[in-house]
């Protein structure tokens, strides 16, 4: 089986990589790339904590082949800090005492945004179903939706938004 | 746990995916979505030479076109779209709500409603088989071997657990597959796509692929829902039931019923068609007393065995409370009004 040289363009960036069809994107993404921030949970599409965003929408990159997503924007964990500056949902993360071992957060916070983009001011139903995919052993996820909860008005705030 | 390596097809077309199914027909698994098969690899489970990747045709493949009283769904559709197409919720939201409940919205993004309808059977004994990587036990019908662990018995009769969400819904809806090969299409019923066996659970010829589903666009007066039961919310169905009720004109709680369709899944090897609540319910209106007797006629023909994560007897509660809930839910609708799962 012959490796192939595709474009994988991962947060804003563009890596070149060569990859085998059958290479998840869990797998590029850790071991090719070397972006280790998407988590390897269960492998099986159960915990979710493999989560990335491709073209915006919340995927499991442990059942998404890389080769897939050549054309697509490719988000994770480590795309959504700027200039050094957490983005707000990790920042509420952390406030809100969501982070405990830390394994399952990058997949929560992914998918978080993703429920944020589509729903800027969810309810805490409509979190908590949003973040069905995702398990957390150590949180009992009560943080976890106050901290969506939290940067959800943060967001809605924001200096492109503040209502004078 | 890693994919193995095996050859990947990647058709651009349903002419070209037909072309590698002529050839390769059992040698070859065919992968949608990937969230069923993909599994199924990374656990040896199967073992497939090449894997029938339909990803390039997802453009071909994604549509729901409204038409001449039918409803068309591509076979590649994902359910993130069946849970928000406007056409669905405009004539049959009781199917977009089925589609949002169905697993994680990961998993609904990249799922199909094809994928849904052929999702594999289940058994502990099947699906944890290789778990430590080596076989832990001898291998049972459903992996070619000669037992069942269910039953303990070498009669080829496999308990492996149909639970798909959608089957229970687009069975009473009236649904048709269409399904091709290069011999040529046909259609069938999405009952009739079931062969009741666990260890091969659909009537697809080796050559065949499922591109389309259609469905007749409810009439006025009837009310469809689809409510299942499981441990969390991201786990397939213990025990599930899809119910359209037909009314004579405006739906409502004294309207009697014109003809009711039940299909369950998680209840045996394939989706339940339960005929003899459909019997009890023609011409009646519901009553819980009604309500009660067909709660019981489903319990009665669904099949339950030790080999999911929930024990028999409480998946047999869990199917009597389901019913009596959907049911009594639909007693007092509007007009075609659905309920969440």
């Amino acid at each position: 089986m012959n490796k192939r040289l595709v474009v994988l363009q991962i947060n804003g960036v563009l890596y070149d990589v060569a990859i085998l069809p059958t290479w998840t994107l869990l797998e590029v993404l850790r071991e090719t790339v070397g972006l280790t921030g998407t988590k390897e949970g269960c492998n099986v599409g159960e915990c979710g904590a493999c989560t990335v965003l491709v073209d915006g929408r919340p995927l499991l990159a442990c059942l998404t082949l890389a080769s897939h997503c050549v054309g697509k924007e490719i988000l994770t964990i480590e795309g959504l800090a700027k200039g050094g500056r957490l983005h707000p949902l990790q920042q509420a993360f952390v406030d809100e005492g969501a982070v405990q071992c830390g394994f399952c957060t990058p997949g929560l916070i992914m998918v978080a945004k993703a429920i944020l983009d589509r729903n800027p001011l969810p309810t805490e139903d409509e979190i908590r179903q949003g973040i069905v995919g995702n398990l957390c052993r150590c949180t009992g996820y009560t943080s976890v939706v106050r901290a969506v909860t939290h940067a959800a008005q943060v967001l809605s705030t924001g200096p492109d938004e503040k209502e004078i | 746990m890693r994919l193995p390596r095996l050859k990947l097809l990647e058709p651009k077309s349903v002419k070209e995916s037909c072309g590698h199914l002529a050839e390769w027909k059992e040698r070859v698994r065919v992968m949608a979505g990937g969230s069923d098969v993909l599994i199924a690899l990374k656990r040896r489970l199967i073992r497939p030479e090449a894997l029938l990747d339909l990803h390039r045709l997802r453009p071909e493949l994604s549509y729901i076109t409204e038409g001449t009283g039918t409803i068309r769904i591509g076979a590649l559709t994902s359910l993130s779209t069946l849970e928000t197409d406007p056409i669905l919720r405009k004539y049959v939201p009781s199917l977009s709500l089925a589609a949002s409940g169905v697993a994680s919205p990961q998993i609904r993004n990249s799922s199909t409603i094809g994928g849904n309808l052929l999702l594999d059977d289940r058994c502990h004994y099947y699906n944890y088989a290789n778990l430590p990587a080596i076989e832990i036990w001898e291998a049972c019908f459903k992996k070619k071997g000669n037992i069942c662990h269910v039953s303990n018995k070498r009669d080829g009769i496999c308990f492996a657990v149909y639970s798909g969400d959608l089957a229970a819904l687009l069975i009473p809806l009236g649904a048709k597959v269409c399904l091709i090969s290069n011999r040529g299409e046909r259609s069938l019923p999405v009952e009739d796509l079931y062969s009741g066996l666990g260890q091969r659970p659909f009537v697809l010829e080796p050559d065949e692929m499922l591109i389309e589903v259609a469905l007749p666009i409810p009439k006025i007066g009837s009310v469809a829902t689809y409510q299942k039961f499981r441990l969390q919310d991201v786990d397939y169905a213990m025990a599930g039931i899809g119910v359209v009720l037909q009314g004579d004109g405006i739906w409502g709680p004294s309207s009697p019923i014109q003809s009711a369709r039940i299909a369950l899944t998680a209840a045996g090897s394939a989706p339940v068609r339960v005929k003899g609540a459909e019997e009890l319910l023609r011409d009646r209106v519901l009553t819980p007393d009604l309500i009660e007797q067909a709660a019981e006629l489903c319990v009665k023909q669904a099949r339950f065995f030790s080999n999911v994560h929930l024990n028999p007897g409480a998946r047999r509660l869990a199917l009597l409370t389901l019913v009596r809930q959907c049911l009594t839910r639909l007693m007092a609708s509007q007009h075609k009004e659905e309920m969440g799962p």
